[in-house]
């Protein structure tokens, strides 16, 4: 009875295990399959939320260059089209504070340096690390950083994740970084734009096409330190990783020296409905190369002649002549003696030391070498323009005839491009009536800060080329000797630039017309 | 007694028989199950992972499209880099579904739609077709004047 009972249970037994055992792989292949499918859920929507961060980072780093600030006046002409500084152009800020300090820095080696100079330099300086700040902190702003990752993530859909959106807020990780330090910046320049002693301890980096200032590294001028946001030429803003973002934050690794850096690197915090967060990392890049240049900027040459008439050793007139030869009659009738019938009547052959009527001619209208002059005056020009040349200045200077009873004329630049750039060097004649043919934010009549120095003396020579020649009128007296002593020299009067002036040159000459009577026994 | 040795014999064979033609039946009812939730996890797993490859590629053909400042460039790109995928799809045929070059607003858009064959078909559901969209910011542009 009991053998019977146990071979009822295991014929039930064995009946249906392999039905079980089909319903049990079927529930682990089905178990096995939900968890495979939620796994590849989230590993999908971890990816789709990696790439909306991804390009919101791009979308902050690209769009960083929006975020702008309203320069100071001296820095006006640094701005874009808009009249604003942003990421983009604020090298040529820094550039220009950085050139006006320079040519401080050359004062202070010339002995030129006068309170005026110093107080434009750091001047330059302050207003220049004022427009730093004020972007620095907009830049950092993490509602607008925010408002550029929603741009971007408000239009992409984690379809992983339930057709949900990445979100962030205010208190995200907005942290930012400046890399590429010691590479190019977005400023290039030639060495010769920049003056003595400060070109002797300025940081570049040369490529290919031109050479650079360099990135986030601090250069002295004036005994301040300038920097210069780095950006690779030819590159577009583009995705970095973490490791070298981190390396480079500037909360963890400062740039000595420099206060407030500005970055060119953000990142992005994004997070999913289920917490799952992704941080993504951008470069930006503006895209755009600039010159170093002081942009509205002028240097000046002014023509001074002068006659000076002295009769018995006695001054008696001063006039001024002209830049073509004529005839002075400054000493007339000037008596003689305590007699008034006497008196002596002086001439002078004036105006003859320009043998041309150009500004060039007038130039070499001073014996001796004028090369110094013209290279001082070509390395100001530069700093408006860093590609000018010295053919270019001699071209310009022989086109400009010189006008009748105008002593002074501006060297500046005139821009077609809304953002001051690639300028056309001019020359014009700073008159009352012919003005209306410099560009409006010229001031010709702006101070140059420095002393004036003298480049270039000429020897004094007597009777040549100007002579004077006398009359004596009277019984008491009877002519006597005159000469003439000509004068010459080239002057240099430096400016920093923050005045718009970056230096005058002056073309001295000077006739002394000595005129004697003998009087008759 | 040899009968009923042979009786008893084939009593246990029959009974083994029967036995096996149940375990046959039921791991052949089993199988019927299994297989084709074998064949449709396989199929579902392909389709996943041809969804995240179309996403990848949207994400990539966005992306080449970003650095391209005009339309007609960056459209070029972007069919490239579909075009590239198609000759490695490996029977999966992607097309560019729409493309949207915002220059205002300084962002692409672009749909990649891609037709799944399915390795296990089943009946007339042999194919699926999925479909990603991605929207970038174009970054190519340089900053205004």
């Amino acid at each position: 009875m009991k053998e019977k009972q146990l071979r009822s249970i295991t014929r039930h037994k064995n009946t249906g295990a392999s039905l079980v055992l089909v319903a049990v792989c079927a529930g682990l292949i089905i178990i096995f399959l939900i968890a495979c499918f939620q796994i590849a859920l989230l590993l999908g929507g971890t990816q789709e939320l990696n790439y909306t961060a991804d390009a919101a980072a791009l979308n902050i780093a690209k769009r960083s260059m929006e975020i702008k600030t309203s320069p100071s006046p001296l820095y006006a002409d640094c701005a874009d089209s808009s009249g604003m500084v942003s990421l983009a152009n604020i090298n040529r800020v820094w550039g220009k504070a950085y050139l006006i300090n320079a040519n401080v820095e050359e004062m202070t080696a010339g002995q030129e340096l006068t309170p005026a100079a110093t107080a434009s330099g750091d001047g330059a300086f302050t207003f220049a690390q004022a427009i730093n700040d004020d972007l620095s902190a907009k830049l950092n702003n993490h509602p607008t950083l925010l408002s550029f990752f929603n741009q971007i993530a408000g239009l992409r859909f984690l379809a992983m994740f339930g057709n949900s959106q990445a979100n962030s807020s205010v208190k995200s990780d907005w942290s930012t970084a400046s890399v590429y330090r010691g590479d190019t910046s977005n400023l290039s320049f030639n060495f010769n734009q920049i003056p003595g002693p400060a070109n002797t301890h300025c940081l570049s980096v040369k490529t290919d096409s031109a050479i650079y200032m360099q990135g986030y590294t601090p250069v002295l001028a004036n005994d301040k330190p300038f920097y210069f946001v780095a950006f690779h030429p030819i590159e577009m803003p583009h995705l970095v990783s973490e490791t070298f973002f981190k390396q480079n934050r500037l909360d963890e690794n400062s740039i000595a020296n420099i206060s407030n850096p500005l970055p060119n690197a953000f990142s992005a915090y994004g997070t999913a409905p289920n917490s799952i967060g992704s941080h993504a990392f951008a470069i930006a890049n503006p895209q755009r190369q600039y010159n170093l240049s002081i942009p509205h900027a002028f240097a000046s040459v002014n023509l001074i002649n002068t006659a000076y008439w002295i009769v018995q050793n006695k001054q008696v007139n001063i006039t001024t002549y002209g830049f073509v030869p004529e005839t002075q009659w400054g000493a007339r009738q000037i008596p003689l003696g305590n007699g008034n019938n006497n008196h002596l009547d002086g001439y002078a052959s004036l105006g003859n030391e320009f043998a041309g009527n150009t500004l060039w001619d007038a130039l070499h209208s001073v014996q001796g070498d004028p090369s110094e002059t013209i290279a001082q005056l070509l390395q100001k020009i530069q700093e408006i323009k860093s590609d000018f040349t010295q053919a270019n200045l001699q071209q310009l200077l022989q086109q400009q005839i010189l006008v009748t009873n105008v002593n002074n004329y501006v060297i500046y630049p005139n821009y077609k491009s809304p953002d001051n750039t690639n300028p056309s060097m001019q020359i014009a004649p700073v008159s009352a009536n012919k003005t209306k043919t410099l560009p409006g934010w010229l001031n010709s009549a702006a101070a140059n800060e420095g002393q004036p120095k003298t480049l270039l003396s000429q020897e004094p020579t007597q009777d040549q080329p100007n002579y004077d020649w006398e009359m004596v009128f009277g019984p008491g007296y009877r002519a006597g000797e005159h000469w003439t002593v000509v004068e010459g020299q080239l002057d240099w009067q430096p400016g920093t630039g923050a005045n718009q002036t970056l230096g005058q040159l002056s073309i001295v000459h000077n006739t002394r017309c000595y005129f004697t009577a003998q009087p008759i026994n | 007694m040899p009968v009923f040795k042979e009786q008893v014999r084939s009593k246990k064979i029959i009974k083994w028989r029967r036995q096996s033609a149940q375990s046959l039946m039921e791991t052949v009812a089993g199988l019927i199950f299994l297989i084709p939730l074998a064949l449709f996890s396989y199929d579902l797993t392909f389709i996943l992972i041809s969804s995240q490859n179309n996403e990848r590629l949207a994400e990539n053909a966005a992306r080449a499209a970003a650095n391209h400042a005009t339309n007609l460039s960056a459209q070029q790109a972007a069919q490239q880099a579909v075009d590239t995928f198609n000759q490695s799809a490996g029977g999966n045929s992607v097309s560019l579904a729409n493309f949207s070059y915002d220059d205002d607003n300084g962002q692409i858009s672009l749909i990649t739609k891609m037709e799944i064959k399915l390795p296990a078909p089943f009946a007339s559901w042999s194919k699926a077709t999925v479909s990603a969209h991605s929207v970038v910011p174009i970054v190519a542009t340089p900053a205004p004047i």
